[in-house]
């Protein structure tokens, strides 16, 4: 039993990072109908920042947090307004993911030349993440606690920015009908810049919170960004709450697989669940099914 | 040859469109600079492992035309083909003992199959969500590769056996040069020739607008599927020459880095033509080599170009030549005071006699068009609501009523373009209720469209060929080897759509791009494209709305002239109730999704009912 308990918390240690990603992912399809290729990256470039600020320039731990997402706000708008905003005329959809693509590929390189192609580990004060609580036969990772209450915060922050914001307003009105916000003079640029924004927030604090997880290397982001990606399918990719859903279950369905199925199995199961859910439920599990499309 | 056809070939000539031909210049430079190449293999011995990339990458990205560059499905999860392709060639080579005889088809074979299954996905998503599930697809794909130790050597990796043909062993360096550019040539040849032949077109209109494409009949299903095995299959013979080039597989050469470069190197290149693979693949290839800097800032240069490019020249490098070159010729042109615009002369013989007209279309009427209790409804409102009616062969009948009243919700239950709709549609004596929307068009149900739905950056010529691509008769397979009966029935194509576009008065704007026309001009592309697919019912909505009474008026004449060529059915949608009463034998009225009235002109615009709901007073 307590095996159960304790593949079903790795499963949702996981599932926090899908979610997290999943949900920035969204964020930025809803309202933009945008796909950002350079998430993933964007996400570890914070960690690293996190990391640089703290351990090569001798900053508090919490301070240098903070100095990372400023950073990375403040280059998500650059980069935003330099290469994704010229092309939103365009109305085609093509050129941005093909643009985000190039984006990843600068990034990638970026980080690679700074920060070289070795693992870092990412140090945590009093190194809580080497901490190991013993309940019983459970074994509980302090920094794992850590990770859990960061997802909640960000989650409940995200929510209250949605739900009680004008940005969030602005937001739901482009997610439900671009043409007729705009006519209501909600002013799109902003709205776009600020979900950039804040969706490269979230992204951040993941690729933070999860650094002493995986260890700060190159592309330690990409398979979060996958697997995000594939919570987003999983909850429609038009449902802020189903992407975290899927997430989660996502978290946990790998966490039992690993256990019980070969290895081959378990490594292809995020290209099984696209297939599966595109085949049977291309709305995802969570949302209804969206009427008509206008010929 | 009959008099009429001799008046067929002037409507070509007169508008100098080329007729398709085995061998075209651009082949010609092709097979130049590839002999050159290849006579040349052995002087370059230092560079040869940078000309066997660069060719690798030509032949990838030639692959990739097909799926990206012509059916526009953005795939990141390419290489799996190219490690597909590596794989097999070291298990061929180790485990078997055999040489490229056995290596090429069964690479190409095997890919071709798992390309109809990665391209399932394109069935039911949009090409963003694509991207990423192909995205997933390469993720995923290198992590089996290493798991999967029996076939790939895991982590480790696979040696790769003798470079053999029937037996006979090769040395590597110069002869397998000579051997990537034979099979480079054999992927350009087919890529090439899907270019110019009808998959290749169905391929633009499925990128330009899936919707229209289905309208005209074509496959779209099947298409795209087909896409993803050919280029696969095509990818995968790049494969057996990266297997052989490097000697050695590892499963982390084949992750997704080499996905995202294959993409940016062709979309850098150009990726509309075979010129962009190429340069593309040149780019990527031959800037490390100039400086070791250079090499450093590698993905930071590719990554930056992109960016570049995307903004200022989306064509890449190819278009930026060709745009160039554009601007030259129309220097040159203004230069030497030639007439731009020179009107292409009327014909004054009566059109729609040719030979090969004559042999589309039918004697008999066709268009007999029965509905059933049609009904669809969007959540709760009934937009149409239980209308039956039954239109005789070869009729002209009008269907007005106020916006909202259904009538383009009615053309989509019938042509299949709306989910959900209930009710029986008959056509000439065979039900294609429930159909997919293409087997409906290939039944005979033809339309225009309300909003245009034109496959921009086609040309109005093209607008033709698409929608007579039914009575274009050649396999994919032959289209793929140029074949000569291809190239017979290309031309018996190009023929009847020269002849069309005379008839509609479109001829002298053939290679037009259609987004730069006029709207008048593009309501008759789109007019045109479907009396090309030789309807037996076309079902017009607003084909004259936004146009002068006068233009509209000839073109419904034109349009009614040509549908009685060949024997069809008109059902129009108009909302100039004169301009419908002139050419309808009859016309329905609708209301709020029901039937009010359904008579003869007369009849119709004295019902008081139809006064009260639509005509007002």
């Amino acid at each position: 039993m307590v095996d159960y308990i304790q593949i079903a918390w790795q499963g949702l240690v996981s599932g926090f990072a899908y979610a997290l990603i999943g949900l920035a992912l969204v964020m930025v399809y809803k309202t933009a109908r945008i796909l950002n290729f350079a998430a993933g990256t964007m996400a570890g470039i914070s960690g690293f920042l996190a990391h640089w600020w703290a351990a090569e320039n001798d900053m508090p731990f919490a301070l240098a947090i903070i100095f990372a997402l400023i950073m990375t706000a403040v280059g998500t708008y650059v980069i935003e307004r330099l290469t994704v905003r010229p092309l939103i005329k365009l109305g085609d959809f093509l050129p941005i993911v093909i643009m985000t693509l190039g984006v990843e590929e600068l990034l990638a390189n970026v980080s690679l030349l700074w920060w070289g192609g070795s693992a870092q580990r990412y140090r945590v004060p009093g190194d809580i993440d080497r901490i190991n609580w013993i309940i019983g036969d459970f074994r509980l990772n302090a920094w794992h606690v850590v990770v859990a209450g960061t997802t909640f915060a960000t989650l409940s922050i995200v929510g209250y920015v949605i739900n009680q914001t004008e940005l969030g307003l602005g937001m739901k009105a482009f997610a439900e009908d671009q043409d007729a916000a705009k006519l209501m003079g909600v002013k799109e640029s902003t709205v776009s810049i600020w979900t950039w924004v804040l969706s490269a927030l979230v992204g951040g604090v993941t690729g933070i919170v999860y650094a002493p997880v995986l260890f700060l290397q190159q592309d330690y982001m990409n398979i979060i960004f996958i697997k995000g990606f594939v919570a987003a399918i999983l909850g429609g990719f038009l449902s802020l709450s189903g992407g975290v859903a899927g997430g989660l279950l996502l978290g946990e369905l790998e966490a039992f697989t690993i256990k019980w199925a070969p290895r081959e199995f378990a490594a292809a199961l995020p290209v099984v669940i696209v297939f599966i859910v595109l085949l049977i439920r291309p709305h995802g599990l969570f949302t209804r099914e969206k009427g008509h499309e206008r010929v | 040859m009959s008099t009429d056809n001799q008046q067929a070939q002037t409507a070509l000539e007169r508008a100098k469109i080329p007729l398709p031909r085995f061998l075209k210049k651009n082949h010609y430079f092709g097979f130049l600079g590839i002999l050159l190449v290849y006579l040349l293999a052995g002087t370059y011995s230092a560079y040869s492992l940078t000309i066997m990339s660069t060719i690798i990458f030509a032949i990838i990205g030639a692959s990739l035309i097909v799926v990206f560059g012509m059916a526009g499905q953005l795939t990141l999860g390419h290489t799996i083909f190219v490690a597909g392709g590596v794989f097999l060639s070291a298990n061929i080579t180790m485990e078997w003992s055999r040489g490229l005889e056995t290596e090429l088809p069964i690479a190409f074979a095997a890919m071709f199959i798992l390309g109809l299954i990665v391209g399932f996905p394109s069935l039911r998503v949009n090409e963003l969500y694509l991207a990423l599930a192909t995205f997933a697809v390469a993720f995923v794909g290198v992590q089996v590769l290493f798991e999967w130790e029996q076939f790939t050597g895991g982590g480790s990796g696979k040696p790769v056996g003798k470079l053999e043909f029937f037996g006979r062993e090769f040395s590597r360096g110069p002869t397998l040069v000579r051997i990537a550019l034979i099979i480079m040539l054999f992927t350009f040849w087919v890529v090439g020739n899907f270019q110019d032949g009808r998959t290749g077109r169905a391929w633009n209109a499925l990128r330009t607008s899936e919707t229209a494409a289905r309208a005209s009949g074509l496959p779209v299903a099947w298409l795209k599927i087909l896409c993803f095995a050919i280029g696969g299959g095509l990818a995968a013979l790049g494969g057996v020459l990266y297997a052989h080039t490097l000697r050695f597989a590892i499963p982390e050469n084949y992750g997704v880095n080499l996905s995202i470069i294959v993409v940016l190197a062709l979309i850098i290149g150009g990726k509309h033509r075979l010129m962009g693979a190429v340069l593309g693949a040149a780019y990527v290839k031959w800037l490390p080599e100039l400086s070791r800097d250079v090499q450093e800032y590698e993905g930071l240069i590719y990554g930056g170009t992109l960016i570049i490019l995307t903004l200022i020249a989306p064509d890449g490098l190819v278009g930026m030549f060709e745009w160039a070159a554009e601007r030259i010729k129309s220097y040159k042109k203004s230069q030497d005071g030639e007439d731009l615009d020179s009107k292409i002369a009327a014909s004054n013989t009566t059109p729609l006699k040719s030979e090969y007209l004559s042999s589309i279309g039918s004697d008999t009427s066709r268009g007999h068009l029965v509905v059933n209790n049609a009904a669809v409804a969007f959540g709760g409102v009934k937009a149409v609501d239980d209308v039956s009616f039954e239109i005789p062969a070869g009729a002209v009948t009008g269907l007005i009523g106020s916006n909202g009243a259904g009538k383009t919700t009615l053309f989509n239950a019938i042509t299949g373009h709306v989910k959900g709709a209930t009710g029986e549609f008959i056509l000439d004596g065979k039900s294609v209720s429930g159909k997919p929307i293409h087997i409906r068009a290939l039944a005979g149900i033809g339309r225009t469209f309300q909003n245009l739905n034109l496959h921009d950056d086609l040309n109005v010529l093209e607008h033709a060929l698409i929608g007579l691509d039914r009575t274009t008769n050649y396999s994919r397979i032959s289209e793929s080897f140029r074949l000569p009966w291809v190239l017979r029935e290309e031309k018996k194509a190009h023929f009847i759509a020269a002849e069309l576009l005379d008839h509609m008065d479109l001829l002298e704007y053939w290679d037009e791009k259609v987004e730069d026309l006029p709207y008048g001009l593009q309501k008759r592309v789109d007019v045109v494209r479907a009396l090309a697919s030789n309807p037996g019912i076309l079902l017009l909505d607003e084909p004259a709305a936004g146009l002068p009474t006068a233009e509209a008026l000839e073109m419904m004449q034109k349009v009614q002239e040509y549908a009685k060529h060949i024997s069809a059915g008109v059902l129009i949608i108009e909302h100039n109730v004169e301009l419908v009463a002139d050419v309808s034998e009859r016309i329905i009225v609708l209301d709020a999704g029901k039937t009010i009235a359904d008579g003869t002109p007369e009849e119709v615009t004295r019902n008081e009912q139809v006064i009260a709901a639509y005509l007002g007073t």
